[in-house]
């Protein structure tokens, strides 16, 4: 008897348990970074120049300068700038007549990215080539982010160049 | 003494009786039929109408059924509120901390999710729980229509075949001084 009334307890609190693995979280369960994917965001490449030869656009940008003991474009949850990728857009129009903030990382903007370690360390200015299209004319405006695989940066300075 | 004289007598004797009382006499026995209504109401509890009617293997097949389908909507109507706390949660978080992207955040049960996916999470949580809602219904009307069907059976079984009650009592005699007695028997 005593055997049956354990079995019976053991399955009830089992039954217990399963119901109670789905509690509800508050509402401030995600507000902790760690649960977020990334961390802290990462800081964007800076000083973003264009310069255009035969609908060739060459685009430098500025990672690995020192800024108060940490290079100008890193990751604060490590400290550096290893693990980051910089991603490039692209508009024909000036991304400030945006309407929505969030235009400035839609992916009908993206054109690409380049990893830090496909760069020579510690080497700034970067530099990326960006090949347009012949029968295009007309201005051009270029930006950047960071992205350290969870979270993307704000974006860099809007940089422009018309192509004639 | 004459044998007719004595069944006379008896006949005599016995007939009034019975017809002041004017009570039903069976002829063979029938036992009180089954309630379909209690057998139902009873078939709320587990597997309480199967045995009812005493169909005992039944009784244990629906009531393991039932438990199951019952603790299946308890644990989904758990899972879709866990699930849309989740998503309300990181739909808060994300607009706090970065309204201009699309943050990932850990989902409990394994990997990262965006607020958009945590609200598809939160959507297939309500249609789990819709889902037990649904085969709960269905495990309670089967194993009522099965436990009416039961009912119905035994009831067939139980149909009293004569019974009747004696309303009306002839007595005769012919010309050579035999006697006649018969009942007039309602059904």
């Amino acid at each position: 008897m005593n055997l049956k009334n354990d079995i019976a307890i053991f399955f009830l609190a089992i039954v217990c348990c399963i119901g109670c693995l789905h509690e509800p979280v508050d509402s401030d369960y995600y507000d902790d970074l760690s649960l977020v994917k990334g961390g802290e965001k990462p800081t964007p490449p800076v000083d973003l120049s264009l310069t255009v030869a035969d609908h060739e656009v060459t685009l430098q940008f500025y990672t690995d300068r020192l800024d108060s003991g940490n290079p100008v474009t890193y990751d604060p949850d490590t400290g550096t700038n290893e693990n980051l990728y910089y991603l490039v857009y692209i508009a024909s129009n000036d991304p400030a007549m945006f309407g929505d903030p969030e235009l400035y990382y839609d992916i009908r903007y993206y054109l690409g990215y380049v990893a830090e370690i496909d760069f020579a360390a510690g080497v700034d200015p970067k530099e990326v080539s960006i090949a347009i299209a012949s029968s295009y004319h007309g201005p051009l405006f270029v930006w950047m982010t960071s992205h350290d695989g969870g979270r993307e940066s704000d974006h860099s300075e809007v940089v422009s160049v018309v192509i004639l | 003494m004459n044998y007719r004289i004595a069944m006379v007598l008896l006949f005599i004797f016995y007939t009034p009786a019975l017809c002041a009382q004017n009570k039903p006499f069976t002829f063979v026995p029938a036992e009180e039929p089954l309630s379909l209504y209690k057998a139902l109401a009873y078939d709320i509890v587990p597997g309480g109408g199967h045995i009812y009617t005493g169909h005992y293997e039944y009784a244990a097949v629906f009531a393991t059924l039932k438990i199951s389908g019952v603790y299946a909507m308890y644990y989904y109507y758990n899972y879709w509120h866990y699930r849309g706390s989740l998503y309300r949660s990181a739909k808060k978080a994300n607009a706090a901390i970065d309204p201009e992207h699309d943050l990932q955040f850990k989902d409990p049960e394994g990997g990262y999710k965006t607020v958009e996916e945590f609200r598809h999470a939160y959507d297939r949580a309500a249609h789990y729980f819709t889902l037990s809602v649904a085969a709960n219904v269905a495990i309670y009307v089967t194993s009522w229509l099965v436990t009416a069907y039961h009912v119905q059976q035994i009831n067939e079984e139980r149909q009293p075949a004569y019974i009747g009650f004696a309303a009306h009592v002839l007595l005769d005699a012919d010309a050579y001084g035999t006697v006649y007695a018969g009942y007039t028997v309602k059904w």
